[in-house]
């Protein structure tokens, strides 16, 4: 059984979400979300609002978002509406996303 | 209700709040307060913190203070804390080492005495947990 969490889209979680262990790793976002999320690979879906933090492996972003983004590869779809700013190393941004903020590249560590 | 529900997965930790649910079903560990309609606590999962629900169905562990209509204890459930219900199952095996107390709601006729000195107990010592 594939372990993915799923916020479904009436839901509102506040706090700290943290997929990283290896038993999980994919969080699929179609609720609200306000603090910090750690995952492999993140999806915010159409419709979704997200307040603050991302550290992922790689993140596809097509609701509203507000905060910074820290991943190695970044999907912005054409409904993403991006306000902050993003770490990443690949970049894809279709036509129609809203973006504004920085972006630079992932910091070595 | 074809809506799907919300899935904490096992190797997820969330800590904070959960509102406006409808169904969660975890499999990893929550440390929250939820109120919703349906709450599945899966095998593997554990979950601390308040739960104001209309069903709950424990088959991980649980330790905090529950308000339910209707509880479900799997045989594989530990359970610690205080739980509030109108009406519980508990399978044989499962691990309860709380304070369970039926019909809280003010509104069903307590029936004895003893009733009411359960209720004037718990307020006393949710007070005392406040102060805590």
């Amino acid at each position: 059984m594939a372990e993915v969490t799923y916020i479904s889209p009436e839901i509102m979680m506040e706090g700290t979400l943290d997929v990283t262990s290896a038993k999980g790793s994919t969080v699929v976002l179609a609720g609200h979300f306000k603090g910090e999320m750690r995952a492999i690979d993140v999806k915010l879906e159409t419709g979704s609002t997200f307040n603050g933090k991302i550290f992922a492996h790689s993140t596809e972003v097509g609701g509203k978002m507000n905060g910074d983004i820290e991943t190695k590869s970044l999907k912005l779809t054409s409904s993403a509406r991006f306000e902050g700013s993003i770490f990443t190393d690949e970049l894809a941004i279709d036509v129609g996303a809203e973006v504004s903020g920085s972006i630079s590249k992932l910091q070595k560590s | 209700m074809a809506e799907k529900m919300t899935t904490i997965g096992a190797g997820a930790h969330f800590k904070g709040k959960i509102s406006n649910a409808s169904t969660i079903e975890v499999s990893g560990i929550v440390e929250a307060d939820v109120a919703t309609e349906k709450l599945t606590i899966n095998e593997s999962g554990k979950f601390g913190g308040s739960i104001h629900s209309k069903l709950v169905v424990v088959s991980g562990s649980y330790d905090g203070n529950m308000i339910a209509d209707s509880v479900w204890l799997m045989p594989s459930s530990r359970v610690s804390g205080e739980i509030k219900y109108k009406s519980l199952q508990l399978d044989r095996g499962a691990a309860l080492n709380c304070r369970v107390i039926q019909n809280w709601d003010e509104k069903t006729p307590s029936n004895s005495a003893s009733e009411d000195a359960k209720i004037a107990a718990t307020s006393n010592k949710d007070s005392s947990e406040v102060k805590a």
